[in-house]
């Protein structure tokens, strides 16, 4: 199955990370925010020009710069 | 002696439940990093008085932010004195997330109770928790509370005395494996219906309909603040001062022989034989009308709205629309927060700015923010003393600052060297706003620009006489003529507002009055004011954020940019 990243992925659909990529600090930052391999979420809006990516991971919703959201590879799921 | 800390992710409710603990009022909204500095209150525990402290929330033991790093700090320093009991304040409805920190603090063996708080909203969402089963893993004091309602608070106060090290056992790189075994021991979730705030959510965050919904909150808003303030004025403060004070002043007046120090300093110089509060400054006239009469109804309008923008959980969202402007201006969109807190204050305002991660985004905020967003006390005496002049008039002036803060904020950006961190926020629920909480938080606000406030206008229109009585203003006028007058096109008397305004803004505006302003004049005047310097409260806030360094970079752009606006501005108008 083919795995995007944040800001390639429609909205409002789950699905679920595969890869978080980018240094030590922000994959403890992260993480911290429960964001880590295994962990199903959904894109709820996207700002235009590159803005930030909004989520919803379990009662969380979480905005996330446009960078950021690059570095966290998903997988549509639907099993 | 004991003491209680309230730890916990950020907008978990600890500063309600420590309001609640305490009785002693913090300022508490429904955004992640209300809190940036711990507060202190007391409660009693077994009839002995016990220190309660509301710590500024972390996601983690590894700071990410200054507030973050507040937190850290004084929980390890309360770990080793090792005379402290821990509250972990748990959001309910995310608990898999909270989870995260009470692993942490466990492995820091300290006596814990843990409040499972938002219990209320646990229906809602449709999430189960079974309290006792979790009291039976972690080995502590499970109690669920409601902040707001007060729901739960004196068992947690009852529970405090159980307070334990936590009996679970766990390899540290398996926390989310164990986080994720507690919760699925614990929880059971269940389906629910979209609610009303749901279907808002999708507009508000939504990339294009986010901007209307946006104008429209923040015009009603401004609306709103604008009809409340002037009615306010007009049916409320405006009459009392007439009807009941003037005469108790008039009487002074008469009694003291309508002249004389005593008289000029009390009442001031009468306008045609009367009162004029504004024109006067005495101190029972313009001391008390300026901050009561023309300041206090806006403070009270706007403190309305910005509570209520605060509670319901719109501003982040507020801070992801913007986000894409605010890049530009090297600050993320979070910035928003510092930026709309100083419209009130500029003081909570660069304390605000501590939300953001890096020296250089606090840097660029604090400038900012200083530098073109007028606080409502000056604000409120623009409105009175610019806006008889119409629209146009307070449009050059508020609009004349919106380009500065771009501008500015453009070049800044560019100048400075560095990269600012991209916007990562949680994002709160909307909640719609609890009436009495909005009334407390209102009243705490009130109560501060009362306190504190209040006196330094005294003090301001105080040493104005002195000042004029010396004829120190007029000799610092004729030092500063080149300047005021030749490039500004002020009258060399304006220099007055300008020492003035190093203690309040709202007299400096005041002062202009009397110096018979055409109204480019009038409108010079207030950009420059609002620009040059902030207040000495401010002033002396921005040194304990930015450190002397940073903030002599930023008085020198202050002043830099004052001489060309207020320049520029003379030579288009």
């Amino acid at each position: 199955m083919e795995c995007k990243d944040l800001t390639k992925i429609t909205k409002n659909v789950d699905v679920m990370i595969v890869e978080i990529k980018g240094g030590h600090h922000f994959q403890e930052k992260v993480k911290a925010m429960g964001l880590r391999v295994g962990v199903k979420i959904k894109k709820l809006s996207a700002q235009v020009l590159k803005g930030p990516v909004t989520i919803k991971i379990g009662n969380t919703k979480l905005a996330l710069g446009h960078k950021m959201a690059q570095k966290i590879l998903v997988e549509n799921n639907q099993i | 002696m004991k003491k209680v800390f309230l730890i916990g992710n950020p907008n978990v409710g600890k500063s309600t439940i420590f309001s609640r603990l305490t009785g002693v009022h913090v300022i508490a909204s429904n955004y992640p990093g209300t809190t940036v500095e711990f507060s202190q209150g007391f409660l009693r525990m077994n009839g002995i008085k016990t220190e309660v402290i509301d710590v500024p929330g972390t996601y983690s033991l590894q700071p990410g932010s200054k507030a973050e790093e507040v937190a850290i700090a004084m929980l390890k320093e309360a770990v080793q004195k090792n005379d402290s009991i821990f509250v972990n304040v748990i959001d309910a409805t995310n608990l898999e997330r909270n989870l995260n920190l009470t692993l942490q603090m466990i492995k820091m063996k300290i006596p814990m109770v843990i409040a499972l708080n938002f219990w209320d909203e646990t229906r809602h969402v449709g999430v189960h928790i079974e309290t006792k089963k979790l009291e039976q893993i972690l080995g502590v004091p499970v109690v669920p509370t409601s902040g707001v309602s007060g729901e739960g608070i004196s068992q947690l106060v009852s529970h405090l005395k159980e307070a334990r090290q936590s009996s679970l056992v766990y390899q540290e790189e398996n926390r989310w494996t164990e986080i994720g075994s507690i919760v699925s021991q614990t929880q059971t979730l269940s389906h629910h219906h979209h609610t009303f705030f749901e279907r808002i959510e999708d507009l508000s965050i939504h990339p294009f309909a986010g901007i209307p919904v946006a104008l429209l909150v923040l015009i009603t808003a401004f609306t709103l603040i604008r009809f409340i303030g002037e009615s306010l004025i007009t049916y409320v403060f405006e009459p009392v001062f007439n009807q009941l004070w003037t005469p108790v002043v008039m009487f002074l007046s008469v009694q003291l022989d309508q002249s004389g120090f005593l008289h000029d300093l009390l009442i001031g110089k009468l306008v045609d034989g009367q009162i004029n509060y504004v024109e006067s400054l005495g101190l029972l006239t313009t001391g008390l009308f300026v901050p009561l009469g023309m300041v206090l109804p806006y403070v009270v309008s706007f403190y309305f709205a910005l509570g209520f923008l605060e509670d319901s959980g719109y501003l982040p969202r507020l801070g992801v629309l913007v986000d894409n402007m605010m890049h530009k201006l090297g600050i993320h969109g979070l910035a928003i927060i510092p930026m709309l807190l100083g419209v009130g204050c500029n003081v909570p305002g660069a304390m605000a700015t501590r939300i953001l991660e890096t020296r250089r985004e606090k840097f660029i905020a604090a400038t900012l923010m200083a530098i073109a967003v007028p606080c409502m006390a000056q604000t409120a005496m623009i409105f009175g003393l610019v806006g008889p002049y119409g629209a146009l008039g307070l449009g050059a002036v508020f609009g004349t600052l919106f380009i500065v803060w771009i501008t500015l904020g453009l070049i800044l950006n560019r100048v400075i060297k560095g990269e600012s961190p991209e916007i990562f926020v949680e994002i709160p629920p909307y909640r719609l706003p609890y009436f009495s909480a909005l009334i407390k938080k209102l009243w705490m606000r009130v109560r501060w620009f009362l306190k504190e406030a209040v006196p330094f206008v005294l003090i301001g229109v105080f040493f104005v006489n002195i000042l004029y009585m010396l004829g120190i203003i007029a000799f610092v006028g004729k030092l500063t003529e080149p300047l005021i007058t030749g490039i500004m096109g002020l009258p060399s008397e304006a220099v007055g507002a300008l020492i003035i305004g190093f203690l309040r803004k709202d007299v400096a505006v005041g002062m202009l009055v009397p110096l018979g302003l055409s109204m480019k004049q009038m409108i010079i005047a207030s950009v420059v004011l609002t620009m040059y310097f902030p207040c000495i409260a401010t002033f002396s806030v921005l040194i304990k954020e930015l450190h002397i360094r940073d903030m002599l970079k930023a008085t020198l752009i202050m002043v830099l940019s004052t001489v060309i606006v207020g320049g520029g501005l003379n030579f288009v108008l």
